[in-house]
């Protein structure tokens, strides 16, 4: 008689990073290698530049930037927070998301306003290179607030639906504090040094 | 033909100053080429660091889980010996 020899069966391993998460820092990572290569160029340009900012350009405003990088900074901490309450399934954790999104949601009107007030003082894309890397780096990361602030609205509904799962939350979390991160060191290159 | 080719095209990588290949690498201006020269490093170094990173983390992830599953079958209930009598 032939017995067919059966292959071992290896126990059912389960998920152990979700999928989402693994692809959310993965993108994050190109995002920050995006973001490294608009500072490396704008780093370059600097240097080359005999008179550093263009005389005939408006200043940056600082000051109003480095309040509103405490409301960046606070966002993320009260994200962080509030997904730990969720994790602890504490009801604090709604408040906690919701003040998250204001702070967020306050960073990008602030911003707009800042831009108002440059672009009538003069600062436009074309009419520096400090004005075209400006609008260029601080414009993109303001695209990728709103974006996450999209998310961070679309988790709070379904933690208010109670619909609302750790790996969503994980996945957001990453992409909010990449946002959160990497403005310091645009702040840092772009208004200061 | 082809060996020509790729001779010159090695020596041009080494040599960059044959084919003026560099903008900023024969800048007279110092700052320009120091600030070229670390934001080439940064650029190298840094998705080396993160990928290495996140296979380290994800590594540390399957050992826990494997350990996690070790412990499980060892906890589980095992059968009482069979009795002929």
């Amino acid at each position: 008689m032939n017995v067919i020899a059966q292959p071992p069966t290896s126990p059912k391993r389960h998920q152990i990073v979700p999928s989402g998460l693994l692809g959310m820092i993965i993108f994050t990572l190109t995002e920050m290698m995006f973001f490294l290569a608009l500072i490396s160029s704008f780093l370059i340009i600097k240097a080359r530049s005999s008179v550093w900012p263009p005389l005939d350009q408006p200043r940056l405003p600082i000051e109003m930037t480095a309040f509103n990088t405490i409301l960046l900074l606070l966002s993320g901490v009260l994200l962080f927070k509030g997904a730990r309450a969720f994790s602890k399934k504490e009801t604090s954790s709604k408040p906690l998301m919701l003040s998250a999104i204001v702070l967020a949601a306050a960073f990008v009107l602030l911003q707009g306003y800042e831009w108002v007030a440059l672009i009538t003082a003069g600062l436009t894309l074309t009419s520096s290179s400090l004005g075209s890397f400006f609008y260029t780096i601080v414009g993109l990361h303001a695209l990728h607030a709103l974006i996450a602030i999209g998310m961070l609205i679309y988790i709070y509904r379904r933690l208010l639906m109670g619909t609302l799962t750790e790996s969503i939350l994980w996945t957001t979390e990453v992409f909010w504090y990449f946002v959160v991160g990497v403005w310091p060191i645009l702040y840092w290159q772009v208004y200061l040094a | 033909m082809n060996h020509r080719l790729w001779t010159i095209s090695v020596l041009y990588t080494f040599i960059p100053a044959l084919s003026e290949a560099c903008s900023v690498c024969f800048d007279p201006n110092d700052e320009a080429r120091v600030a070229f020269i670390i934001t080439t490093v940064l650029l190298t170094c840094v998705p080396l660091i993160a990928l290495w990173t996140i296979y380290r983390w994800l590594r540390n992830c399957v050992q826990a889980s494997d350990l996690e599953q070790q412990e499980n079958m060892s906890n589980e209930p095992t059968l009482p010996p069979f009795n002929l009598s």
